[in-house]
């Protein structure tokens, strides 16, 4: 009985050192959490749940609802074989993340990523971050942060930030890079 | 409805990890329902991708799903008639008050992670090199189409990382009838359940008493980053799953060492190799625990009786490593390198960089608010283990130490501009690898203190 008694004591007070620890484990985590969510807000934002509840969170940036859903309706309609490319101002992490998650939302279509440069870290220079494969050819434009010139037909507005336009014949790409 | 089909396609996942752990066990050995769950998981979940991914060359759609679904519940009963229909079950419920106790905080350690997980979003890893790629495979019939090996502009995805983790994920998608990166983070909960249900499991495999059962399993629940953050339980990276891979690996590895039968040793050897199905970095975790268990048997001079076993044991890990590498060269995958091929010339130049990798190591192993006392108690554990009279005990430390060396070192050959940065983005993740056998270690230690010689059971 006494045997008994001792372990309890034992254990009680070991649970005590553990929910100690455990309290600066919280702790920890908590400045852990702060300091990460500096560096990649969307990443460990919270959930708001449901089927696109990272997705949705990682293209908060284009300041609708159900960013994921819109998307997808965009995109889906297209024909399987045509590329995209995607035209943001900058090379920037909200531009990388709004980038990735669009594209893998997108399958099947081959979504290729052309940064402008614009105040960004490349200063100036447009950079072709990813390319479709060759035999893909590119007929769909995504502009992020980028207004269509006066001739271009917008096919789809996802949000005030994005747009879906068809490529114009002999246009190069970079001259969509003027805002 | 939803929980009906997701719990069915846990169930036939654990049905064929069932009878993969049955089949491999020796035959008159008694399993713990802990144990017996935690490798069901495991090996459920290496099966199941592994025949999605083989029979996804032939099938796909319903075909597919119920062809997998058929192999799962055959796996099963083979193991069942190989065993004489009868599971030799150790331990069903708590057989004292410490056990009881430890059951309810191991549930509400589960619980904390089941919060954790659906009040957090997946992370960059997760979403982009796992999840998409099982929405991908979900769209496909269960198949993730060749093209996307080779498609340029998806390069970001890591199209070369093994599938364990996508196809797991897209199995519960195909049972669900949708892709949902809410519910698909169960896989993560159940991971983590798995790491405590074998900690549990070798704590009383030790023979440990009282407050010491609770030092592996409490010390995992009080390290900030094995449950936030990158690489955590909750994020639905591939990290916590390889540890919870490498921690059951190790297990059967030191099972082997203290009663020598071969087929424990080829528990271990498959569970290495799923590790390898998982994530690349499982190919040095197989590599160094086949090194330690050769050069020991070398050593001990038992090599001439071991060999044939340890041959066995190799084999499921080299065809893992062979199969996935000879398809992702077939399809051209594409791989953006983060690394030099290591040879002479290029470790002389980059010599220079060991004093500072070593410094930045030895600074994320003391990082109090990733690790807190975590790595200092491995530490002492490792020196208690060393000064021990047991040889096991001995080799243990090895099963850390030495990936942890491969991990420092590769930093050599990083290609990034600062390879400090390198190292800083990623090296706290590769700990998480080998964090649950430094949770075993830190037993081990107190089975050393506590005075007893081996397992108290057979």
């Amino acid at each position: 009985m006494d045997e008994r008694k001792e372990m309890l004591k034992v254990t009680a007070a070991m649970l005590l050192v553990f929910a100690c620890l455990a309290w600066a484990g919280c702790r920890a985590s908590s400045g852990l959490n702060q300091r990460l969510a500096k560096l990649a807000a969307p990443p460990l934002a919270r959930s708001s749940g449901g089927s696109y509840a990272t997705t949705d969170t990682y293209l908060r940036t284009l300041e609708i609802a159900s960013p994921s859903l819109r998307v997808l309706d965009a995109v889906s309609p297209l024909p399987k074989e045509d590329a995209i490319l995607f035209v943001a101002p900058a090379q920037n992490a909200e531009t990388e993340l709004t980038y990735r998650a669009v594209a893998s939302l997108s399958w099947p279509h081959e979504i290729g990523a052309l940064h402008c440069g614009l105040g960004g870290v490349n200063g100036g220079q447009p950079t072709l971050l990813f390319t479709p494969r060759a035999e893909k050819k590119i007929r769909w434009l995504l502009l992020y942060r980028l207004a269509p010139s006066k001739q271009s037909i917008v096919k789809a507005e996802i949000g005030p930030h994005l747009k879906l336009i068809p490529i114009e014949e002999g246009k190069e790409w970079i001259s969509y890079c003027s805002r | 409805m939803d929980f009906l089909l997701l719990a069915l396609a846990l169930l036939l996942l654990l049905l064929a990890g069932a009878g993969m752990t049955l089949l491999l066990l020796p035959k008159e050995r008694r399993v713990g329902a802990a144990e017996l769950f935690g490798l069901s998981f495991l090996l459920g979940s290496a099966v199941v991708s592994a025949l999605s991914f083989v029979l996804g060359f032939a099938l796909s759609g319903a075909p597919l799903r119920w062809t997998v679904a058929a192999l799962c519940v055959l796996l099963c009963l083979s193991g069942l008639r190989w065993r004489g229909w009868r599971i030799k079950s150790r331990e069903g419920f708590p057989a004292d008050g410490t056990g009881w106790l430890l059951l309810a905080l191991g549930l509400l350690q589960t619980g904390v992670v089941v919060g954790l997980c659906f009040w957090r979003v997946l992370g960059w890893d997760g979403l982009f090199n796992f999840e998409s790629k099982a929405r991908l495979a979900f769209l496909s019939g269960g198949v993730i189409p060749l093209e996307f090996f080779s498609d340029p502009s998806r390069t970001w995805t890591l199209q070369s990382y093994p599938l364990l983790l996508p196809l797991t994920e897209s199995w519960l998608y195909s049972w669900l009838g949708r892709a949902d990166q809410e519910l698909v983070k169960i896989i993560f909960v159940l991971f983590f359940a798995v790491a405590l249900c074998l900690l549990h499991g070798v704590a009383r495999r030790l023979g440990l008493e009282g407050w010491r059962r609770f030092v592996a399993p409490l010390l995992v629940f009080t390290t900030a980053l094995l449950l936030i953050g990158d690489g955590s339980a909750s994020s639905g990276y591939g990290d916590f799953p390889l540890a919870a891979f490498y921690l059951a690996g190790v297990i059967w590895l030191v099972e082997f060492w203290r009663n020598g039968d071969g087929a424990v040793l080829r528990l271990a050897g498959v569970l290495l190799a799923s590790a390898c199905w998982l994530k690349q970095e499982g190919a040095i975790l197989w590599l160094t625990a086949m090194m330690i268990v050769a050069l020991r048997a070398w050593l001990d001079g038992a090599w001439r009786q071991q060999w044939r076993t340890f041959v066995e044991a190799a084999l499921p890990g080299i065809a893992v490593i062979i199969g996935w590498q000879a398809f992702v060269r077939l399809n051209h995958s594409l791989n953006i390198s983060q690394f030099s091929m290591p040879s002479s010339s290029t470790l002389q130049a980059s010599l220079w960089r060991a004093p500072a990798i070593v410094a930045a190591v030895g600074g994320e192993l003391l990082n109090w608010r990733h690790w807190g006392v975590f790595w200092l108690l491995g530490l002492i554990a490792t020196v208690i283990l060393w000064r021990s009279k047991s040889r096991e005990s001995k080799w243990l430390p090895l099963l850390v130490l030495l990936p942890l060396a491969f991990y420092s070192s590769v930093y050599m050959f990083s290609l990034w501009p600062s390879f400090l940065t390198h190292l800083e983005s990623s090296f706290s993740r590769l700990l998480i690898h080998v964090s649950l056998v430094g949770a075993l270690l830190i037993g081990e230690a107190l089975r050393e203190r506590q005075g007893l010689s081996g397992p108290t059971y057979t």
